[in-house]
């Protein structure tokens, strides 16, 4: 019979990731998404799946932030396809500052949004930020560079 | 012009829900995989170090140690085969092993700054926590000590033999919070766990410093000590922890 306790250890320790780290990833991917039910399911299921690997993964925060990251570009893709990427009715719930926000970067492209977000607002460094969406450094460097310019002007018009 | 960092941090204002529980309920899909590039320059790399390892392999063939033992937790007392209502010690990696004493039919985990109690019945168990210091409590939350936490595993066998796997972890907000664990197989049959076993790991906290899970114990419901969590294994598939279970009729 297996053992009822098997795995226990790494199930707290990736509860413990999710309390430190939980928040901070689902506004990571409300940011590169702009949809709440999209970074609710993208969380969750990246939990989930980790929960289901327990200890085979080694670096359990880098994987969920992996797996959080391309089960949300995965959604948006299939959302994007049935031509429904903005969300029908804006979200009521949230604050006013973050509606603003989220529409400032409605203008990026996907990956400027990943990029911008994973190193400014998550705080990845460009290499890390390419592996977490599949990309490369190179390629990450132009998108963030893309986004900056286009955010600084969208700042600046939005300031004067 | 304001700060980029300093403007997407007005995200931060957002509430994040908390799906925690949904990711416990639900049967993971499939990893996405990267674009198809990706996989093949991984494929390419994959190769490359495959052949690297064959030739490590073959120079070191014949004179190859064999791998070391896992040594076991810091603490792991090994009393899974010694049944009875003995104080046990259990791990601790940031000090002296706590010790589990049996009170009747209730287990006690004397912990450094407090009490933890156990008590069960066959339908229920229910964990006490009292006497919590202020700054020094069971702690593990958003990555630092903000507050007393209690990271609570359970797991056992049903009567009829089926494995019965729930997690739970309920922030602790004052002494004297109790916090119900319940049991459910996930297919809507309530249980009773006659043949449970169950332990709890939880996380200290010493300051702003949040240190490893200190104690891991194990004890069934009639009160004798049943082992420690042996660490490092992998998950068994993950079962629906939510409903309180009533007794069953079986039992």
């Amino acid at each position: 019979m297996t053992d009822p306790f098997a795995g226990v250890e790494s199930h707290l320790a990736l509860e413990r990731l999710y309390r430190e780290e939980g928040a901070r990833m689902w506004r990571a991917v409300l940011l590169m998404t702009g949809r709440p039910d999209v970074a609710d399911d993208a969380v969750a299921e990246a939990f989930a799946q980790a929960l289901a690997r327990g200890d085979a993964i080694r670096q359990p925060r880098a994987w969920v932030w992996k797996a959080a990251v391309r089960i949300a570009a995965g959604q948006m893709k299939e959302l994007r396809k049935q031509g429904s990427e903005v969300p029908p009715e804006r979200p009521a719930d949230l604050p006013t500052p973050t509606v603003e926000l989220l529409d400032l970067l409605r203008d990026l492209s996907p990956m400027q949004r990943a990029a911008v977000v994973l190193h400014y607002y998550a705080g990845y460094p460009l290499r890390d930020a390419a592996a977490l969406t599949g990309s490369t450094a190179p390629a990450m460097a132009v998108h963030l560079r893309r986004a900056r310019t286009k955010l600084r002007s969208m700042l600046e018009a939005d300031d004067a | 012009m304001p700060d980029i960092r300093e403007v997407l941090r007005r995200v931060d204002e957002t509430p994040a829900p908390d799906v925690w529980d949904e990711a416990t309920r639900r049967q993971a899909g499939p990893m996405p995989s990267p674009p198809i590039r990706n996989r093949l320059v991984a494929g390419l790399i994959a190769l490359v170090v495959a052949a690297a390892g064959i030739g490590v392999l073959v120079t070191r063939l014949g004179g190859g140690e064999s791998p070391a033992p896992i040594a076991p937790g810091p603490g792991s007392s090994g009393q899974g085969s010694s049944p009875g209502p003995t104080p046990i010690d259990v791990p601790a990696n940031d000090g002296p092993p706590q010790t589990a004493r049996l009170h009747g039919d209730r287990l006690v985990v004397e912990a450094p700054e407090g009490e933890l109690e156990w008590s069960m019945d066959p339908a229920s168990c229910e964990i006490h926590v009292r006497d919590l210091a202020a700054g020094k409590g069971f702690a593990s939350m958003g990555g630092g000590c903000r507050g007393p936490y209690l990271g609570v595993a359970i797991a056992g066998t049903t009567w009829d033999g089926r494995l019965l796997n729930a997690v739970n972890g309920s922030t602790v907000p004052d002494p004297g919070w109790t916090v119900h664990i319940t049991l459910n197989t996930g297919d809507s049959f309530d249980v009773v766990p006659l043949d449970g076993r169950f332990i709890a790991v939880i996380y200290a906290c010493d300051g702003d410093q949040q240190v490893v899970p200190t104690s891991v114990t194990a004890v069934d419901p009639s009160g004798a000590v049943r082992g420690s969590v042996p660490p490092y294994k992998p998950l068994p598939p993950p079962v629906d922890p939510c409903n309180r279970p009533t007794p069953s009729p079986s039992s």
